[in-house]
């Protein structure tokens, strides 16, 4: 083709005015025949284009979401079952109501054989206080020692024995 | 409608809604997620299917939407992620370095661009749309296309110009 002719399908296709048929032309004038300097932009453009329309999906078709949109919607469903399983077996205090006649009857036993016990410490503790009385006046009977032991002194002095 | 026919409608255009969706959201990865997206809405919608004269028109509409409200939740969590898409160059010679730098500009320059007029520029320089195609997938008229495509075009070859004049030219 002309370069004149060129020249002017440029133009026309830089005003947006070329047909699908025209940039053909153009597309195959600069991808195969030795292009004018001045004009050597127009090539790698060209070029591109070609090139760009060859680029073509990688994937699969198909109808159905993929796989990780499929399962996403497990990791919630897990965590929603975790938490009612955890919830549902938490040791809750309604259990005792549960228990049967003979567990009962045990239970209140051992709570009586308890109460006994707890009944005799305080006794014994009260047995204590006397104790506790015997030591007091033993103190009592120690500070008057000690008085004795002033006077003792006082008097010693006063005789000038020592 | 069964599976099978459904993805023969499809199939056509499904690379189209990729490379679409891959020219708005620059990562292969979301636009692979995007695809299958879109391609699944579609699928849902299958009942209505053949009401629509123009499936391909509707899915590609369909697209670009989805694209610009995942932009837009991006923008919203005040996100940046520069995407790389890394790819083996153990193949690329020597010789081919030099185009290959020559086409990375003029990806850059493309995805410079404000997000319609990358839009316009993919569906009619790369996907090869006519015009009326256009105006129904963006719900726009042919004027304002016309019009947005024009100034995409030019903004594209002045930077690709001055890119390739760099160090030779003063500009």
């Amino acid at each position: 083709m002309e370069l004149k002719n060129i020249e002017s399908l440029l133009e026309k296709y830089e005003e947006g005015q070329t047909t699908l048929q025209e940039e053909a032309q153009l597309k195959h004038y600069f991808t195969t025949e030795t292009v004018a300097p001045h004009l050597k932009v127009y090539a790698s453009l060209f070029t591109y284009f070609i090139l760009e329309k060859q680029h073509s999906s990688q994937r699969l078709l198909s109808t159905t979401r993929s796989t990780f949109y499929r399962y996403r919607w497990f990791a919630s469903a897990a965590v929603v079952t975790i938490m009612f399983s955890v919830f549902m077996t938490l040791p809750s205090k309604d259990k005792l109501i549960e228990l049967s006649n003979e567990e009962q009857f045990a239970y209140n036993e051992t709570l009586k054989a308890f109460d006994l016990i707890s009944n005799q410490m305080h006794k014994a503790a009260a047995s204590l206080n006397t104790l506790n009385i015997i030591s007091n006046s033993f103190e009592n009977g120690q500070q008057n020692v000690a008085f004795l032991k002033e006077f003792n002194n006082s008097t010693n002095k006063i005789f000038n024995i020592k | 409608m069964n599976e099978k026919e459904y993805l023969k409608i499809v199939t056509p255009f499904k690379d189209k809604i990729f490379r679409v969706a891959k020219r708005l959201l620059v990562s292969v990865e979301e636009a692979e997620d995007a695809t299958q997206e879109v391609l699944l809405k579609l699928w849902n919608h299958r009942q209505k299917f053949k009401d629509y004269n123009n499936p391909e028109a509707f899915a590609m509409t369909m697209t670009k939407n989805w694209c610009f409200d995942q932009l837009k939740s991006k923008q919203a969590q005040n996100l940046k992620i520069v995407h790389n898409n890394y790819e083996d160059h153990s193949q690329s010679l020597q010789k081919s370095i030099e185009v290959n730098d020559s086409l990375h500009w003029v990806e850059k320059h493309i995805n410079a661009l404000p997000e319609k007029q990358k839009l316009i520029i993919q569906l009619r320089d790369i996907e090869q749309y006519e015009f009326n195609e256009i105006a129904k997938i963006l719900d726009m008229t042919e004027a304002t296309i016309r019009v947005s495509l024009s100034r995409a075009r030019k903004s594209i070859r002045e930077k690709l110009t001055k890119t390739h004049n760099y160090g030779i030219k003063k500009h």
